[in-house]
């Protein structure tokens, strides 16, 4: 692949100020993003509002305040948009008398493409349902009701892609596929939103996060960019060495470590500058002539920054 | 050939050649809906309630034919009105048909969240509920039209005077059986729709479509006997005798009972029926903006 497909363009998909409640409830509030190529991971807890923001970027609701933009149009006003997007919704929207072949050749035909036989055979191909093409969608299994899904949305060839909770009720090798075959259409420079509360498996597929906690953009960007913006949490770091608590105490007397916490042959550190830290233990180490087996960062996992997230909220 | 390598792989390209536009969205809707309301390609069951009113239709068709012929044969004609006394023994199961198809094709979307699919597609509300208007019509248009196109044949072959001479004396029923039929769609298919943009489930949209019709038919009869004033406003709402009303005036024949004593012309049950197509259109409109 060249450089010149993973290049951000446009974005694709964007929500300027966007707000959107229900009565008294506010489900998205103020939120601001500009979805570009590749994969973005929409992270939340439940009830944080990533199916009313997946909704209301995708014209099935209509903003309260501020806008949800398509290829910079309202797909409210411009429902031709839709033929560059593919939305899988969270719930099962099938029917289930359909075969897989005839739901995505008339879920393409839906969208204006031509020749949707075509088209359809294409996708199912993609999502691995070739085999299965011909049986009824009531007889599929959760994860290949999700894979016809994803195929229906995928077979138009659209630009955008918005897969709510696409990987819930899959087992882990359809997981895996699908995983697989998310990040080969990010590869592919088409803009694909998938929101997950499932951090391991946003992890794995999406090039940078969008957080939310209580309809709120908390933070976006690649996770070590999240990490770092992070400043006024502590960062926690895991030594391992033979002589921990000699380590520990000349550690402790540098000025960016905050506290210890001692273990059997190792000590966690907190530390407000984890770049200083990582030069200042092995000068410590080499200092009281210890052996360091290990320096591994605790909380630069997702589900780390993603815990600190919510708490700050 | 060069040795020198050559990259070809470009990434992702999006497509940029022609799409299909909003009528062929609204074809796949139509032709899903008149698939669904039949039941083709679907389970038995599903088959058994529109399949038993079209055969319903036929046999009475090939009855009256016979009934006919046997009236012919032995030179007796208790049967005058051969086209309104045929529709008035078979409305009724018009009225079943229409009233199961209309929430067949609404209901299943709502109840099963298929809604997003046809809305995260290029269509405007509008143009969803006018594919499914349009297959409700087809099913329905082809209900009345065909069998009755056939009768009228029917009625040529039987007829004394041959049939070229049956056919070309009543010319003025090849315009008159479609325009029925319309007239039958656009009453009953409008209670029926918006009897489905109110309630939630199939079963109980189509009964209660069902007896709307019947209800205010009876009501407005026994008002008949107490009060003529109570029985004028409860026939307004006796959807059955409209479309009767209406029936009749299209074949040149008299209202039925009920308008007729409490002064209907053929001109209010026109009304009525405007009426009701335009409020349950407004309604149902309503109804999925709000969804949507």
């Amino acid at each position: 692949m060249t450089e010149t497909s993973l290049a951000p363009t446009a974005a694709a998909i964007a929500a300027e100020d966007l707000s959107k409640w229900f009565d008294q409830k506010v489900a998205v509030s103020e939120f601001t993003y500009s979805f570009g190529p590749g994969v973005t991971g929409l992270l939340g807890p439940n009830g944080a509002g990533k199916t009313t923001l997946l909704r209301t970027l995708t014209g099935l609701l209509k903003p309260s305040a501020g806008r949800a933009l398509v290829l910079g149009q309202s797909p409210r006003r411009r429902p031709g948009l839709y033929r560059q997007v593919g939305f899988v919704p969270e719930h099962d929207a099938i029917y289930e008398n359909m075969t897989a072949a005839r739901f995505v050749r008339w879920s393409t035909a839906l969208s204006g493409a031509p020749r949707p036989a075509e088209a359809a055979e294409r996708a199912l191909e993609t999502v691995q349902l070739t085999g299965d093409a011909h049986r009824r969608l009531g007889g599929f299994s959760k994860g290949m009701r999700r894979r016809a899904r994803v195929a229906a949305a995928l077979a138009h060839d659209p630009r955008i892609l918005i897969l709510d909770e696409p990987l819930n009720g899959t087992d882990p090798i359809q997981r895996a596929r699908l995983i697989e075959l998310l990040i080969g259409l990010g590869r592919e420079g088409r803009t694909v939103i998938v929101s997950s509360h499932v951090l391991a498996e946003v992890e794995r597929m999406a090039d940078r996060v969008v957080a939310m906690v209580n309809g709120r953009l908390a933070a976006a960007g690649t996770v070590a960019a999240i990490r770092d913006a992070m400043s006024d949490t502590p960062r926690r770091v895991l030594i391992e060495t033979d002589r921990p608590r000699e380590l520990a105490r000349r550690l402790l007397a540098g000025e960016w470590a905050r506290s210890v916490e001692m273990g059997d042959g190792s000590f966690t550190i907190s530390t407000d500058d984890a770049r200083a830290l990582g030069g200042a233990v092995m000068a410590a180490a080499r200092e009281a002539g210890c052996v360091v087996t290990a320096v591994t960062p605790e909380d630069d996992s997702l589900e780390s920054v993603f815990s600190y997230l919510v708490r700050r909220r | 050939m060069s040795d020198r390598a050559v990259l070809t792989d470009r990434g992702y390209q999006p497509y940029r050649g022609p799409r299909l536009g909003t009528s062929r969205a609204v074809r796949a809707i139509i032709r899903d809906g008149i698939r669904r309301t039949l039941g083709l390609r679907r389970k038995a069951r599903r088959k058994v309630l529109p399949w038993l009113m079209i055969g319903m239709m036929w046999l009475t068709m090939f009855g009256f034919l016979l009934f006919i012929w046997f009236q012919d044969t032995i030179n007796v004609n208790f049967l005058d009105q051969p086209y309104t006394t045929f529709l008035g023994a078979v409305a009724l199961y018009g009225l079943i048909l229409t009233s199961y198809a209309a929430p067949e094709l609404l209901v299943p979307d709502r109840k099963s969240g298929a809604l997003n699919i046809y809305f995260s597609r290029p269509l405007r509300v509008g143009h969803y509920l006018l594919a499914k208007g349009g297959a409700l019509a087809a099913v329905i248009l082809g209900f009345w039209i065909i069998p009755l196109y056939v009768y009228h044949l029917g009625l040529a072959f039987l007829s004394e005077n041959g049939f070229a001479s049956y056919l070309g004396s009543h010319i003025n029923e090849l315009w008159r059986i479609p325009a029925t039929a319309v007239c039958y769609l656009l009453m009953y298919g409008s209670v029926a729709l918006l009897c489905t943009a109110l309630l939630k489930r199939v079963g109980i949209a189509a009964g209660a479509c069902i007896i709307v019709f019947f209800a205010f038919n009876i009501a407005a009869t026994i008002a008949m006997v107490f009060s003529e004033t109570t029985a004028r406003w409860l026939s307004l709402l006796a959807f059955e005798q409209h479309v009767t009303n209406l029936r009749n005036w299209i074949f040149g024949q008299e209202g039925t009972d009920l308008l007729q004593r409490v002064g209907f012309d053929p001109w209010v049950s026109a009304l009525v029926m405007f009426i009701v197509v335009v409020f349950s259109g407004f309604l149902i409109k309503l109804t999925y903006r709000k969804q949507v």
